[in-house]
């Protein structure tokens, strides 16, 4: 495992101008170094290999992408199981509000978000950490 | 109004800017993205990707306005040039260069403006990603920070119209 692993935070987002953007914009801020990715089974991969300060997930995949964040839940992977989570998502219905608390969500943004929110769902997961 | 005065360097910075062979160019949509998606990260109504020629300022990318080019003298772009940071106007009629200013008086009646230049390698201004609003405004750190992000993607966009240095 990388020792500066742990300090970094793990991006899904399928838009590569989105993802490209806000890595560029939180390297600017001085804020810990954005990890992104573009799928699930790469973010599987990152979470396998390694620990992340915090995780934000794309859920445009709901059904894998929940069961890798179940996975993190159940201490399966090499990431701390108890990793700060934010997530974005399209629509929230009853039974995904439930699942997110199941799964700890600490923050959901509704897409299309800004930029500006996935900074600020940084710097507060940051502080949670 | 107080017309812009020219950067040191402007021939060094004209050549540098029609060396790219962009001016006059069709829209590309690796460009209008980047307006289009500031647009929408900083609610502004027009958002453009000015590039500062002789005589005029010429949109390569425009998000909310009709027109394609503006006459240097009158573009608050051409100011922004001159230095390296963003150039920040909160309130257009507040600010003595501008408050009599034909596009701050008429369409598209500026009143907010925050340009990021487009320093590309060789160390020249060529233009700006600029924000324009019709009330005052002002930019906080994180919206600095974005703005530069989208700045530096249209950098490296233009960059890829520099001509190639050839082989050894």
């Amino acid at each position: 495992m990388s020792p500066t692993s742990h300090h970094e935070i793990l991006l899904f987002e399928p838009s590569s101008l989105t993802a490209s953007i806000i890595v560029a914009t939180a390297r600017q801020m001085n804020l810990p170094r954005v990890r992104q990715v573009s799928s699930v089974r790469t973010a599987h991969q990152q979470l396998t290999a390694q620990g992340f300060q915090a995780l934000i997930m794309s859920l445009d995949e709901p059904t894998d992408a929940v069961a890798l964040l179940e996975q993190v839940r159940n201490d399966q992977l090499a990431v701390d199981a108890q990793v700060p989570v934010a997530v974005t998502i399209a629509q929230v219905d009853p039974s995904t509000a439930v699942k997110m608390k199941a799964l700890q969500v600490r923050r959901v943004l509704l897409k299309p978000f800004k930029v500006r929110d996935v900074i600020t769902t940084i710097e507060m997961l940051r502080r949670e950490d | 109004m107080k017309e812009p005065p020219l950067p040191p360097r402007e021939e060094d910075r004209l050549q540098a800017l029609r060396a790219l062979l962009i001016l006059d160019t069709p829209p590309e949509e690796r460009f209008d993205r980047l307006t289009a998606f500031a647009a929408q990260e900083f609610d502004m109504p027009i958002v453009l990707l000015s590039l500062i020629d002789a005589q005029r300022q010429w949109f390569k990318a425009r998000h909310g306005l009709d027109v394609c080019e503006t006459a240097r003298g009158i573009s608050f772009c051409a100011h922004a040039i001159l230095q390296d940071a963003v150039m920040e106007v909160p309130d257009a009629a507040q600010d003595e260069r501008f408050a009599d200013n034909p596009l701050v008086i008429g369409e598209p009646h500026i009143r907010f403006y925050a340009g990021a230049p487009l320093k590309m390698p060789g160390g020249h201004n060529i233009g700006t990603l600029c924000l324009i609003d019709r009330s005052p405004r002002r930019l906080d750190a994180i919206d600095l920070a974005i703005l530069g992000s989208l700045r530096d993607l249209a950098v490296e966009e233009l960059a890829r119209y520099a001509p190639q240095e050839p082989a050894a």
